[in-house]
């Protein structure tokens, strides 16, 4: 018996055929047709009753015995429900595995649909950010986190930078929340204990800060006396034998003190609680002033050649402005030789407000440029010290650039010279009808 | 847990508007909570940059409760909401006044913070201080978990803290008359201690009416003006 539908409708034709003829032999042959054909279809009525009784038992125990096409049915059935269900089995079993790996992460990590309502997290979300499962599924997360740092962050929707925030039920931990979107607008939110590394780099900070505060006081004193010696020369009393050393020892202790006060500076920069006044700074006056400056201190003969949007304003504290500016000019100065030009341009754009510092000075190899910023690098040790720079100009530079947001940009040619472009926000700028 | 109240709109976008409104009163709430660290902070360490830097934000507390307002009553205006919707409303314009308040003693405590960070620290009720601070600025996160969690339980957990806060705060009245008693020149200094104390005390106080609004919103009951134990009684029956 071939148990496709072919061999059914065989089944058929000749079960009418059959009847036909012995009806016919009672002289009823419509009679015996029709009776044929409700067997027949009682049979499949059966049928199609214990195929739905197994179906809902959910097809668990072995299908009905069946005949003809049915047998073919239900063993087809039957084993693709036994398909599912071994595909099922191996699936909820990577996914208990999976779940159970991100659950063990020591980050927390939490997974938000497009509006933000939390959809799963782990156990590290729940330590560190006291959320709790499974009531807070379907609550927005920003009901929960409610730090202004993090509603900000989360507002902005800009997540190249993770966001520093003190963790919700504890605030001696600070965490490092920092979003990824993926998919069809989800987002992954992961937060980070960087309670230790926030701990060490107060600990790095404040070292420095109070090791040079400590050296500066002895300074001052060396100093003290090293002038009163000097002074004893100049004026031919004590030996003249000592007035190239004593020359030689002040020296070197003014530099030791720009040093100590470069470090001081920085240590200032880094520190944590800034409020930034909105007092205006008049950018191109203090560029003009430190220009003047440093024509009369150095005693230059550099070519100068400004070119300063006068009108263009900055927010910020003037200070901060001033010893940027003053150490990218006297980097500048530094590393051109005599007769070299300088060009200052101070501009706006639609990105924001720059300063480019550009020298026709020796230049700086490409291989060196990223570790410019860096305390103390030097390009080249024997030449940068005899010049008396502290190693501190431009890291000073970068702080300042990075607490107002902006970033320094560098570009350099070996033998054609640099150039230092301030880039500052746009948010920065003093409105134009303010400068008008 | 059952989806929260408000999960169950026809019109989305009213779902939306409601979320939105929510959410908003919780970064206020976010915001009023950082006021009280740092407040309380400030007057601790002395760090009187700190003390104004609370006074001068206060006035972002005070825009987002003309904003949440205004939100709530073009909610009212437009959709005339009904029921527990209608009572979020309510709950919200209630709990904004009274994180407004909590935002004026916030203010109030760093004003205090910058006026004593030039004088000399006195001995002594600064640790108390502290202690009573962390402990209300628990509270008021508590409080506003409750909210975001639509939870009376933990809404009523909270507004148990209240009468520990109020004992801290007749303890460290007492030691500060002790103090004055002891030495009089102190006694200006001491006040001003006082009045933070107060102000933390008070912020203890509208945190409260916060858990009770929780109560009203979940439960349409009105626990209001009734001693704790009646309102335990309230929650728990008829759940």
């Amino acid at each position: 018996m071939s148990g496709s539908w072919t061999g059914e409708l065989w089944l058929l034709a000749v079960g009418l055929l059959v009847g036909w003829l012995i009806g016919s032999l009672a002289g009823l042959p419509w009679v015996a047709a029709f009776i044929v054909t409700g067997l027949y279809l009682a049979w499949h009525v059966y049928n199609v009753h214990r195929l739905q009784r197994w179906l809902s038992r959910n097809g668990r125990n072995e299908p009905p015995a069946g005949w003809g096409v049915w047998a073919v049915i239900y063993d087809r059935i039957y084993r693709m429900q036994r398909r599912n269900r071994k595909r099922k089995r191996k699936l909820g079993r990577i996914l208990s595995e999976f779940s159970a790996s991100t659950a063990a992460l020591p980050d927390a990590a939490v997974v938000l649909d497009p509006i933000g309502c939390i959809q799963w997290f782990n156990d590290a979300a729940e330590k560190y950010l006291g959320l709790r499962s499974p009531q807070d599924y379907g609550q927005r997360v920003g009901n929960l986190v409610r730090h202004p740092v993090f509603t900000r962050y989360m507002l902005r929707a800009d997540y190249t930078k993770p966001a520093e925030i003190p963790a919700p039920e504890d605030q001696s931990i600070t965490l490092s929340v920092r979003v990824i979107p993926y998919g069809s607008d989800q987002r992954l939110l992961i937060a980070r204990d960087v309670s230790e590394a926030k701990r060490l780099e107060t600990m790095r900070r404040d070292f420095i800060a109070n090791a040079s505060h400590e050296l500066r006081t002895p300074l001052t004193v060396l100093q003290g006396y090293l002038e009163m010696m000097e002074d004893d020369l100049s004026m031919g009393r004590g030996t003249s034998d000592w007035e190239q050393p004593v020359q030689e020892m002040s020296g070197q202790a003014r530099r030791m003190a720009s040093i100590i006060g470069d470090l001081l500076r920085l240590a200032e920069l880094e520190s944590a609680n800034i409020f930034l006044p909105h007092a205006r700074v008049d950018v191109s006056a203090i560029i003009r002033e430190q220009v003047d400056e440093h024509r009369g201190l150095l005693g230059s003969d550099h070519a100068f050649e400004l070119a300063l949007d006068s009108g263009l304003s900055l927010y910020g504290r003037r200070d901060d402005y001033t010893s940027a500016f003053s150490n990218l000019l006297t980097n500048a100065l530094r590393y051109t030789p005599p007769g070299g030009e300088i060009h200052i341009r101070w501009w706006a754009d639609a990105q924001g407000a720059h300063l480019s510092v550009a020298d026709s000075g020796i230049g700086i190899p490409t291989r060196d440029i990223p570790r410019l910023t860096e305390r103390f690098y030097r390009v080249d040790v024997d030449r940068s010290r005899s010049r008396g720079g502290t190693g501190l100009g431009l890291a000073i530079v970068k702080h300042v650039l990075e607490r107002y947001g902006g970033s320094l940009g560098i570009a350099s040619e070996m033998g054609k010279g640099s150039e230092f472009v301030c880039h500052f926000p746009l948010d920065l700028i003093v409105s134009t009808e303010a400068k008008a | 847990m059952d989806k929260p109240l408000i999960d169950q709109h026809i019109s989305g976008q009213f779902n939306v508007e409601l979320e939105d409104v929510r959410q908003q009163v919780m970064a206020m709430g976010g915001l009023v909570e950082q006021q009280i660290a740092d407040a309380v902070e400030a007057l601790v360490d002395g760090d009187g940059e700190l003390g104004d830097t609370v006074e001068r934000k206060d006035y972002k507390v005070n825009r987002m409760e003309v904003t949440i307002d205004e939100r709530c009553s073009h909610i009212l205006a437009r959709r005339s909401p009904t029921a527990s919707d209608l009572r979020l409303i309510v709950a919200i314009i209630k709990t904004i006044t009274d994180l407004e308040r909590i935002g004026d003693e916030a203010e109030k405590i760093g004003r205090m913070g910058s006026q004593l960070a030039s004088q000399a620290k006195p001995k002594g009720a600064y640790a108390e201080i502290e202690r009573l601070g962390r402990h209300v600025r628990e509270m008021v996160r508590g409080v506003l978990d409750a909210f975001a969690r639509m939870d009376p339980d933990a809404a009523l957990e909270m507004a148990r803290e209240d009468d520990k806060i109020d004992r801290e705060y007749e303890g460290i009245i007492r030691q500060c008359i002790t103090y004055m008693m002891e030495d009089p020149r102190m006694i200006r200094r001491t006040l001003d201690i006082m009045w933070s104390a107060r102000a933390l005390e008070r912020i203890g106080d509208h945190a409260r009416n916060i858990c009770e609004y929780v109560i009203y919103l979940v439960q349409g009951k009105d626990v209001r003006h009734i001693s704790l134990e009646d309102m335990e009684k309230e929650v728990h029956t008829h759940r």
